[in-house]
C-alpha cells in the first residue's frame, strides 16, 4: 500500500516535470529563442504587452507605470 | 542521518532547486514560451512584471539563462523523487531515478544527431551531467543507509 503511494506520488511528480520540460521545448535553444526576438540586453521583449522594438526607457520610474 | 530528515532534506531541497530553476524562467526567458500561457488570461501577474524589469539590467550569460535552469529541474526532480523513496533503493525507485535524467540527456544526444528538433547544445549536457553529480554527490553524503 505505503510502495502504491509512493509511485503515485512519483508519477505525478514525473508527469509534472515532463509537462514542464515540454512547455519550454518549443524555443528551448539559445539560437532559437534569440532570433525569436529576445534580448536580453536591452529587455526589450521581456515584458509581456510591450512591443518587442519598443526598447524599455532608462528612466525605469518612467517605464513602469506604462508596463505595468 | 534518521530516514524522516533525509527525505524531508531531499524535498526541501529539490523544492528549492525547482524554484530557482524556474525564477531563472521567469525572469529572464522569452514571454513566447507555452510555460507562459498558464498564467491567468495568459498575461503576467504584476509581481512577475516587476521581477522581469528589476532582472533586465542584469547581463547574464547565455548558459545561466537557457542551460542552467534545467539543470536545476533535473536535480530538483531527482531529489524530490529520492525524497519520496527514501535512501534505500529499490528497482522502482531506480526507475524513478533514472527515466528523466536518461530521457534529457538522451534528447540532447538526438538533438546532436538531427533525429529529433532542435539543437544539441554541449552546455545543456554540462548542466545534466552537473546535475546528476551534485545529486549523487548530497546522495552519498546524506544517505542513512549506508550507516546501518
Amino acid at each position: 500500500m505505503r510502495n502504491v503511494v509512493k509511485i503515485l506520488c512519483s508519477l505525478m511528480v514525473l508527469s509534472g516535470f515532463t509537462l514542464a520540460a515540454l512547455s519550454c521545448y518549443s524555443s528551448n535553444s539559445a539560437s532559437s529563442e534569440s532570433s525569436g526576438g529576445y534580448s536580453g540586453k536591452d529587455g526589450a521583449s521581456l515584458v509581456p504587452g510591450q512591443l518587442e522594438t519598443e526598447p524599455i526607457q532608462q528612466d525605469e520610474k518612467q517605464a513602469r507605470p506604462e508596463v505595468l | 542521518m534518521k530516514p524522516w530528515a533525509y527525505n524531508g532534506l531531499s524535498l526541501g531541497m529539490g523544492v528549492c532547486s525547482f524554484l530557482a530553476g524556474s525564477s531563472i524562467y521567469l525572469c529572464f526567458r522569452s514571454t513566447d514560451l507555452p510555460m507562459f500561457r498558464l498564467f491567468p488570461h495568459g498575461e503576467l501577474p504584476q509581481w512577475a512584471c516587476r521581477l522581469r524589469i528589476s532582472a533586465s539590467g542584469l547581463n547574464v550569460p547565455e548558459w545561466f539563462r537557457f542551460s542552467l535552469p534545467d539543470g536545476l529541474w533535473l536535480l530538483a526532480y531527482l531529489l524530490i523523487i529520492d525524497g519520496i523513496w527514501g535512501s534505500r533503493r529499490s528497482f522502482m525507485s531506480l526507475l524513478f531515478l533514472t527515466i528523466l535524467p536518461i530521457a534529457a540527456l538522451m534528447t540532447e544526444i538526438l538533438q546532436w544527431a538531427h533525429i529529433v528538433p532542435g539543437v544539441g547544445d554541449w552546455m545543456d549536457m554540462a548542466c545534466y551531467l552537473l546535475s546528476i553529480l551534485i545529486f549523487l554527490t548530497l546522495n552519498k553524503l546524506f544517505s542513512y543507509e549506508k550507516r546501518r
